[in-house]
């Protein structure tokens, strides 16, 4: 309970009572289907509790009956927006499980269309920070944009969300003839594309007002709770695991991760489209490359049998960092597949990141750290 | 900020580590595998909180990122297993806590005071696997119903998952009020 004076003066004005208010499960801007039960004191909030679990499918318990070719189907339902980024670091474990070689034309290809899902991911983030804090207009140009990569993906893939590209040792199918072409015609609308996000929200004062100083963190409170990916590195954390481990061939490339200082809601939006940037960086390398000819796909074994032992794999996804665990044991079915989801782990950290923030702020700091509700429930 | 010049422990190789890993689980009944994608430690379950607590001070070998928990079911041996992944912040190597725990009493100590991040992570292994951790301050149902706990146990039926609304009847609540009063009204006319 507080006790509100008048301005001014020792006069008792009014008092305020606790006060618990649901959000969601079906708020437009809780990105899929969670629930925020929020005790608030006037308009701060002292206690928040997240509610999840209604998109839950059981992708892992599922996963113990299909063969890897088959969980790569699955796996693309859980982080929807970042089909390819899912199936990328669960082809890596599989591939250090079963001991299989990539072929060099196919880790390109993989790193190219990475990249292409990481920036349609960021673009969707764009737009959906722009419509949580106030900007209407931000998501058209992020769809516009989008599409353009869906387009792309679609000719590769054949769908424009749930790819199902990836396969042990390389990829399903060969790319179409004119890749090359088509990728290197879009680079420059996207570059075009995120100079204009950065006009529409970055340059907007009323954006910055709302955004800049908004729930900092300090890189320790971060690490402790468990955020990774473009949220920690906003906190002034240069840490970003396609450098730090070099996975697939992300150590031929030369770019650079940014990095914020303080940690709010501004940076935590701003290093995405700061990456974006360096993503058109890895895919023109990439392209230059990669080469024209030679196998899209590796020397696979006729019988898949999951050897006995575990793999633990780690990949940048868009949203944060995303684990794999694969277990073994002998049959042509996983033991046990863990996804270690970044969605997930932010979704929780917001226990302790919406208190003593404002209502009206609790929509854009829930934005900002980008959560699939796909991913988070499995 | 990240420092310019990382000091010894920010960089440890896997040798430190073991050897670091044995100086301080082998008091608590750790044993430490080396032959693995990490270092490994397996230790009593009654003794996953002071390890954590340990990883969590890291006067020597820093590992700021705890990852997550997964259960694991192990039929035969009558056992489940946590395993904990510790990551470290600034470099790339890694920690690997297991413990296990008897089916018939799987109680492990709650790590999520140290480890904030382990309050998630432990709620959906109680939800999976129905390992209980012991002084958790909020050990709800995180993605499960209660009656559906425990669905990654190996015989837990994969095809025929049980009918959650006629579960919810069996309890007299109704789950979906709000589809349920409508379509009624429409059909009573």
């Amino acid at each position: 309970m507080t006790e509100v004076r008048l301005p001014g003066t020792d006069i008792p004005d009014f008092e305020t009572a606790a006060m618990e208010i649901n959000m969601g499960p079906q708020h437009p801007s809780t990105h899929g289907v969670c629930r925020l039960e929020i005790v608030v004191d006037g308009e701060l909030i002292q206690r928040c509790r997240p509610e999840i679990g209604y998109l839950h499918r059981g992708i892992e318990k599922i996963a113990e009956s299909l063969s890897i070719s088959q969980v790569a189907v699955i796996t693309d339902r859980a982080d929807y927006l970042c089909a390819l980024n899912t199936e990328f670091g669960l082809m890596l474990a599989a591939e250090q499980l079963f001991d299989v070689e990539i072929p060099e034309r196919a880790d390109y290809i993989r790193v190219i269309l990475a990249e292409l899902n990481r920036i349609a991911n960021h673009m969707m983030f764009y737009g959906a920070m722009g419509t949580d804090s106030g900007f209407s207009s931000p998501f058209i140009f992020a769809w516009w944009n989008r599409e353009v990569i869906q387009d792309v993906l679609e000719a590769v893939s054949g769908a424009r969300l749930l790819h199902n590209y990836f396969s042990l040792g390389g990829l399903r199918q060969d790319v179409p003839a004119d890749f090359k072409d088509s990728v290197a015609a879009i680079l420059p609308r996207l570059a075009r594309g995120i100079d204009e996000c950065v006009g529409l929200l970055s340059d907007s004062e009323v954006f910055r007002v709302r955004t800049r100083g908004l729930n900092p963190l300090t890189p320790e409170e971060a690490m402790s709770l468990g955020l990774t990916g473009p949220v920690l590195r906003a906190t002034g954390i240069e840490r970003d695991l396609r450098k730090l481990l070099g996975y697939s061939i992300y150590d031929k490339f030369d770019f650079e991760i940014p990095v914020g200082t303080v940690g709010d809601v501004y940076e935590r939006y701003l290093m995405r489209v700061l990456e974006m940037r360096q993503s058109i960086r890895i895919i023109e390398q990439a392209l230059e490359g990669m080469p024209a000819t030679g196998e899209f796909v590796g020397e696979v074994p006729r019988r898949l049998r999951f050897p006995a032992g575990e793999v633990y794999s780690r990949t940048e996804s868009p949203r944060g960092e995303l684990g794999i665990y694969l277990v073994g044991n002998g049959q042509n079915t996983p033991y046990r597949l863990k996804i270690r989801a970044p969605a997930f782990v932010h979704a929780g950290a917001m226990e302790q990141m919406l208190v003593d923030a404002y209502i009206p702020d609790a929509v854009v700091i829930f934005g900002s750290v980008d959560i699939v509700l796909g991913e988070a429930d499995r | 900020m990240a420092p310019e010049v990382a000091p010894s422990n920010l960089a440890p190789d896997r040798a430190a580590i073991a050897v670091w890993a044995k100086a301080s689980f082998e008091p608590l009944g750790g044993t430490v595998v080396e032959d693995r994608q990490f270092v490994e430690v397996e230790l009593p379950a009654a003794n996953i909180g002071k390890a954590a607590r340990i990883i969590h001070e890291n006067p020597e070998i820093e590992f700021s990122l705890l990852y997550d928990i997964s259960g694991l079911h192990w039929p035969d041996e009558e056992e489940l297993e946590a395993v904990y992944h510790f990551f470290g912040g600034w470099h790339a190597e890694a920690l690997v806590l297991r413990t296990r725990v008897p089916e018939a009493n799987p109680v492990i100590p709650s790590i999520s005071e140290d480890w904030p991040t382990a309050n998630w992570h432990e709620r959906e292994t109680t939800d999976l696997f129905l390992i209980q951790f012991e002084g958790h301050p909020y050990p709800e149902p995180l993605l499960l119903e209660k009656e559906m706990q425990g669905a990654l146990l190996k015989h837990y039926p994969q095809r025929e998952a049980p009918d959650i609304v006629e579960r919810f009847k069996a309890r007299g609540e109704t789950p979906f009020q709000v589809w349920k009063p409508v379509r009624g009204e429409i059909e009573d006319d």
